[in-house]
C-alpha cells in the first residue's frame, strides 16, 4: 500500500483543473491512524498544491485515518463508503465537501 | 435572439459576520445545521450602505467595462424587494447617480429574489422589440437590512448588487431562451408598513423550500422542453442559494450534475444576496466563463415565481474578460464585524427618529 506521503504528492496529478475554476478553497487533512499527520491542500487559480502541516484556516477539514485517505485516493475503496461508515469526515459547508469529491479522477480498483 | 450581456459589475458589502458571532448572541440553532446548510459568513451592510448604494456602485463597473457612451443606454431597470422607497422608482435616482440621459426609461421591478432576472428578461425585450438599443439591469437587495435580530434567517441574510449591460453589438453571452413559472405561495414576504421579512413556512426543513420546489421544477422543465436542450447541453447552471441546501434540492430535482452547481454557490462565503444571488453565481461563472459555454440560470423568488433562462458565451468573453474586481476577488476583501457593530450598521438599534445618519 502507498503511504500518505506518497498519497498527498500524487494529489496535483489526481486533480481535474477544469472543475475548480473561480473555486479556492484551503483544505485541511487531520489524520490519525498508522501515519498520523496534517496536510494541507490548497487549490487556488485552478492548480492544487499540497504541503505538510497547517498554516492557514482551512475552509474544509477532513478528518480519517491516514490509511482509509490511501485507500480512497488510490481507488481500493469508494469514497463514499468510507463516509457513509463515519470512517472519513468531513468539516465545513456541505456542498464545499460534496464539490471535493467531484475534482479528481480517482483510479477505481473496486 | 441577437440580445446579450455586453458588460457585467459586482458590489458586495465590505464587512461580514459570521455565523458563529450571531450563534454566540442568540444560540437558535443546532450548530450542526452550519455545515449542513452551508452557512459560514454573510454580508453586512457599511453605515451609509443600502439597496441603492450598492446598485450604483455595481453599475458604475458595468458601465466602465462596457466601454458604451452613457447616452446609449435607453433603459435602466432595478430589480429589488428591499428598496428603499416603497412609493417612487429607485432606480430614477440610479439615473442622476450615473449621470445617465433624462430621456431615458427608468423603472423598478419587483420580484422577490428573482427581481434582477425578470428585470433583465423585460429590457431584453424592449431592445429585441428595437425600442431602445442598450439596457442598464442591476439585481440589488439589502436582505439583511429586512431581517430581524433573532430570526434564524439572519444567519445567511446579506446584500449585493450586480449590474448588466445589455445590447446586440458584441455580447460577450447571447440570451437564448426564457421559461417562467409563477403562482401565488408565501414562503418569504413583506407586507406593505413591515421593515422585516417574514417566513411564511420556517427556514430549515422540507417544508422551507416548497414554493422553491413548486416552481424551479416546472419553470426548469419548460426551459428544457422549450429549447429541446437536456442539462448535458449546459457546462454550468446558477441556481437558488438562500441557504447551502437550495443548491442541492435544485440539482436533485432537474437532475443536474453536481459539478454543473456547487463550484457556483457562495452561500458560505456571503449568504443570501436576496435579488443578486444567482446574477452574483452567474458573474462568478463568467468571470472564468469560456466561449461556446452555454450556461443555466434558474432563477427563484420567494411568493414570485421562478425564471429560468439560459445564456451562449461568445468570443468577446475573452477580449473583455475583467482583469479585476473578480467576484472571488471581492468575496476575500473582506473586514470581519461583531453582532453589536452589525446591529448598529444595520441600523437594527433604537435610535431617534429624527437622526441624519449613523454618526449623528
Amino acid at each position: 500500500m502507498a503511504t500518505i506521503s506518497e498519497v498527498m504528492a500524487s494529489l496535483p496529478t489526481l486533480f481535474k483543473p477544469e472543475k475548480a475554476k473561480g473555486w479556492n478553497r484551503v483544505i485541511l487533512f487531520d489524520l490519525a491512524g498508522e501515519e498520523p499527520g496534517k496536510w494541507t491542500l490548497t487549490i487556488q487559480d485552478g492548480t492544487a498544491t499540497v504541503e505538510e502541516g497547517s498554516s492557514t484556516p482551512p475552509k474544509l477539514t477532513i478528518i480519517g485515518k491516514s490509511e482509509d485517505i490511501v485507500k480512497m485516493f488510490t481507488g481500493e475503496v469508494p469514497p463514499m463508503k468510507l463516509v457513509n461508515a463515519k470512517l472519513i469526515k468531513m468539516q465545513g459547508p456541505m456542498m464545499d465537501a460534496i464539490a471535493f469529491s467531484g475534482l479528481w479522477n480517482l483510479p477505481k480498483k473496486y | 435572439m441577437k440580445t446579450g450581456i455586453l458588460a457585467y459589475g459586482v458590489a458586495l458589502p465590505k464587512y461580514r459576520i459570521s455565523s458563529a458571532e450571531i450563534w454566540n448572541t442568540w444560540k437558535n440553532l443546532a450548530t450542526s445545521f452550519f455545515d449542513l446548510l452551508s452557512i459560514g459568513e454573510r454580508g453586512v451592510l457599511g453605515p451609509e450602505e443600502d439597496t441603492l448604494t450598492l446598485a450604483v456602485a455595481a453599475a458604475r463597473q458595468a458601465l466602465e467595462r462596457s466601454g458604451l457612451p452613457l447616452q446609449k443606454i435607453g433603459a435602466v431597470l432595478l430589480g429589488s424587494g428591499t428598496s428603499p422607497y416603497a412609493t417612487k422608482a429607485a432606480a430614477t435616482v440610479m439615473v442622476d447617480a450615473l449621470g445617465l440621459p433624462e430621456h431615458i426609461i427608468a423603472t423598478d421591478v419587483q420580484c422577490a429574489d428573482k427581481s434582477g432576472s425578470t428585470a433583465l428578461w423585460l429590457a431584453a425585450g424592449l431592445i429585441e422589440a428595437g425600442l431602445i438599443e442598450n439596457a442598464l439591469v442591476v439585481a440589488a437587495d439589502t436582505i439583511n437590512r429586512h431581517t430581524p435580530p433573532g430570526m434564524v434567517l439572519e444567519y445567511v441574510a446579506s446584500a449585493g448588487a450586480v449590474a448588466f449591460v445589455l445590447g446586440r453589438e458584441n455580447p460577450i453571452a447571447t440570451l437564448e431562451a426564457l421559461a417562467s413559472h409563477t403562482h401565488d405561495q408565501n414562503d418569504y414576504f413583506r407586507t406593505e408598513g413591515e421593515r422585516y421579512i417574514q417566513a411564511g413556512a420556517g427556514f430549515y426543513g422540507w417544508v422551507a423550500n416548497w414554493g422553491l420546489l413548486d416552481h424551479v421544477v416546472p419553470a426548469g422543465q419548460a426551459l428544457f422542453a422549450k429549447t429541446g436542450l437536456t442539462p448535458a447541453d449546459f457546462s454550468k447552471f446558477a441556481v437558488p442559494q438562500k441557504t447551502g441546501i437550495r443548491p442541492l434540492m435544485t440539482m436533485g430535482k432537474l437532475e443536474l450534475d453536481m459539478m454543473q452547481v456547487l463550484p457556483y454557490v457562495l452561500t458560505a462565503q456571503i449568504g443570501d444576496c436576496g435579488a443578486a444571488g444567482v446574477p452574483l453565481s452567474l458573474a462568478h461563472i463568467l468571470d472564468f466563463a469560456e466561449p461556446g459555454e452555454r450556461i443555466g440560470v434558474i432563477d427563484y423568488g420567494a411568493g414570485a415565481g421562478c425564471d429560468a433562462w439560459c445564456l451562449v458565451c461568445s468570443e468577446a468573453i475573452n477580449q473583455r474578460r475583467p482583469e479585476s474586481g473578480l467576484v472571488i476577488q471581492l468575496l476575500d476583501d473582506k473586514i470581519m464585524v461583531d453582532y453589536a457593530t452589525m446591529l448598529k450598521y444595520e441600523q437594527k438599534m433604537l435610535q431617534s427618529p429624527h437622526r441624519l445618519s449613523n454618526f449623528y
